[in-house]
């Protein structure tokens, strides 16, 4: 397999009320081609910065501050952080395209969706504007919205939800890209028009190769969509691994907890009340818990070692790695 | 009252909402929010009010609370009817029903603190309780929903969003109503803090002996919740039954639909799975079509369904109500 997106060591922080405050720590994974990396986690987990920093969308410094590196295969190894914006534009939408959780807010409610459709083919291809047309038509219709050809003249407005979300979808694959980034594409919709889009991501990936990075808190999707599954808390990666065994054997007790505080079916025989809950609430980033920062809501808390840094991600076997100090002999009391 | 009538009923309640259209907007179409509900929530009981954005079941819950007139049809509070009630009985009733709202965002003042937004309702209506009495009841009520009391001069934004939720929950309870309408109470906050919620919900629903209508389109979480679950599709029900009836048996092909789609965090069977995605998606309540209303996304559908509207009707030996052709012939 070779790797198309490589992060390594990234770090954002911003500026804000005059105070540093870093929001991601020292994120690393790779992105396969053909593969879905998930990466999960509540707000404020650092997630969808992650995903800006990326695509270069970060507002720029002093505001906000990077280090690392993130390196996209065929790129000549640059460094996607320090790319000028010239380029930078260039690998948007041509390597890299993005979805939002709320298409309503991305679309321009003046142009007609067939205009902002072709607006992106031509703003990278040379292409006429007929042809550039006729291709619209072609990604809507390829995104599932019936009578494609007259749909390009409708305003976003006069659309649902669901079929905005189509629409984004057919401007991100407008270029062919090799990635693409779903930021919570789905949380916005109802769940049988989730379905549909879900399905939808799921098949263009099967015809078109491309590698998808699907940022999402609902572990539900992730079961849906992703190979491997990357958990955040607080800036920094937790667990990370195959998708079936980060669901099936989480280590870190924050991804069993998130787990449990959703019922499923298999809980069926579960009273009313006996929701398992996670007590307290995600930290400030600005004032972090020392050592391992889900301690303070863990149940699993040992003075004296989970508030000392450093919490290494340690590697548990078959690359599921894990943040805790004491996955393995809470893995052997569970045994 | 005897104990075992219901203390809310629906009969038949319609919400329409008039909507101008044409040059002189003279053609006059209507939208057909809440279109018939006929339903009952006994005392100390939670009715789970599922459907998607659409299903008019916000709507329902606002008419619930008297908050919007209905267009047509009862609603009964503790076997008074709301529309032949009068100014003075209206007031008593009303502070016996309370709201608690979807975004904790927007729905807290947020120039006041907690003291303050607790103690608005009591100074509407326990008038005898000085500035002292009200700061001592916010008190005893923050530490009920589980905030500690001395962040009572705090302001909104010093709150995380699921304290925030803990904070609409104490202003709807404090004056402890019989009745509560909570609408998507837990939709806007994470997922590790919804479950804090409903479990809080939970006990002071016991603890206070509340009747709540839970609103929400989270089947898996108003089946915690609930004792009975209610299916709401275009303004009109499809199925009400116990709520782990229908959640784990459903009989209308909305809510098997509804639940089929609703993602499992269990990736053997996902990611094997057929795909349970459903054609279309909800149409608009202007047009509502004939017959059937689920029947142009309906993987079940027959030709009757196009033709006759079904009736809600009770399924033999059984606690369970369902409109559809499938079971009424």
């Amino acid at each position: 397999m070779n790797a198309l997106l490589t992060v390594e060591d990234l770090s954002i922080g911003f500026r804000s009320e005059g105070k540093d405050v870093t929001v991601v720590r020292g994120v690393n994974f790779t992105l396969e081609a053909g593969q879905t990396l998930a990466l999960v986690g509540e707000s404020g987990s650092g997630k969808s910065v992650t995903s800006l920093g990326i695509m270069g969308l970060l507002p720029p410094p002093p505001q906000s501050r990077t280090s690392g590196r993130i390196t996209l295969h065929g790129e000549k190894d640059t460094d996607l952080l320090t790319l000028p914006e010239s380029h930078m534009r260039r690998v948007r939408g041509d390597r890299i395209a993005m979805i939002f959780q709320e298409p309503l807010t991305s679309l321009n409610p003046v142009h007609t969706v067939g205009a902002q459709i072709v607006e992106a083919i031509r703003s990278h291809r040379s292409m006429t504007r007929k042809a550039a047309r006729t291709r619209a038509a072609q990604l809507i219709e390829q995104v599932g919205i019936p009578d494609a050809a007259a749909r390009l003249g409708t305003y976003p407005h006069e659309l649902s939800g669901g079929m905005r979300q189509r629409v984004m979808i057919a401007i991100a694959l407008a270029l062919e890209p090799d990635i693409l980034i779903a930021d919570e594409p789905t949380t916005a919709l109802d769940v049988t028009v989730q379905a549909q889009i879900i399905d939808l991501l799921r098949r263009l990936q099967r015809d078109t190769g491309m590698a998808m990075l699907f940022i999402t808190h609902d572990f539900g999707v992730v079961a849906d969509v992703a190979d491997r599954t990357i958990v955040m808390y607080a800036g920094e990666m937790v667990e990370e691994g195959s998708t079936r065994t980060v669901l099936s054997r989480p280590l870190m007790p924050y991804t069993s907890g998130l787990m449990s505080a959703v019922p499923k079916l298999e809980t069926a025989g579960l009273k009313q009340g006996e929701l398992q809950t996670i007590e307290g609430f995600v930290p400030d980033p600005a004032n972090l818990p020392p050592g391992c920062s889900f301690h303070p809501r863990c149940r699993h808390m040992r003075e004296g070692l989970c508030d000392v840094p450093p919490v290494p991600l340690e590697d548990a076997g078959a690359g599921h790695l894990v943040r805790c100090k004491r996955w393995q002999d809470l893995a052997e009391a569970e045994t | 009252m005897t104990d075992d009538a219901p203390l809310i009923r629906t009969i038949d309640l319609k919400q329409h909402f008039p909507l101008r259209a044409g040059l002189l907007g003279r053609a006059k179409l209507t939208v057909k929010a809440v279109d018939g509900i006929t339903i009952d929530i006994p005392r100390r009981s939670v009715l789970g009010l599922v459907g998607e954005s659409g299903s008019g079941k916000s709507t329902f819950g606002r008419a619930v609370m008297g908050l919007e007139k209905p267009t047509s049809g009862t609603l009964e509070f503790d076997g008074i009817d709301m529309a032949q009630a009068s100014p003075d009985q209206t007031k008593a009733l009303r502070r016996r029903m309370q709201m608690v709202f979807q975004d904790p965002f927007s729905s807290l003042n947020p120039r006041m603190s907690v003291a303050e937004t607790l103690g608005v309702p009591l100074r509407f209506h326990e008038l005898e309780l000085g500035p002292a009495g009200r700061r001592d009841r916010a008190a005893e009520m923050m530490e009920r929903v589980g905030l500690p009391s001395a962040y009572i001069d705090r302001f909104p934004h010093e709150f995380s969003g699921g304290q925030r939720q803990r904070i609409g929950i104490a202003r709807a309870l404090i004056m402890e109503p019989d009745f509560v309408v909570c609408d998507e109470p837990i939709s806007a906050l994470d997922v590790s803090v919804q479950a804090q919620v409903v479990n809080l919900l939970n006990d002071l629903k016991t603890s206070m002996g509340l009747t709540m209508l839970f609103i929400a389109h989270d089947l898996s979480m108003v089946r915690y919740i609930s004792d009975r679950m209610a299916v709401m599709y275009l303004g009109s029900l499809v199925e009400i039954g116990k709520a782990s009836d229908v959640y784990f048996d459903p009989r209308h092909p909305y809510t098997e639909v509804l639940i089929a789609s609703n993602p499992e965090p269990d990736p053997a069977t996902e990611r094997q799975r057929a795909s349970t995605a459903i054609r279309g998606e909800i149409p608009s309540p202007v047009n509502v079509p004939a017959g059937c209303r689920f029947a142009g996304r309906c993987p079940k559908v027959m030709p009757v369904c196009h033709e006759q509207t079904p009736q809600l009707l009770p399924l033999l030996d059984e606690d369970r109500l369902v409109a559809c052709h499938l079971y009424h012939q």
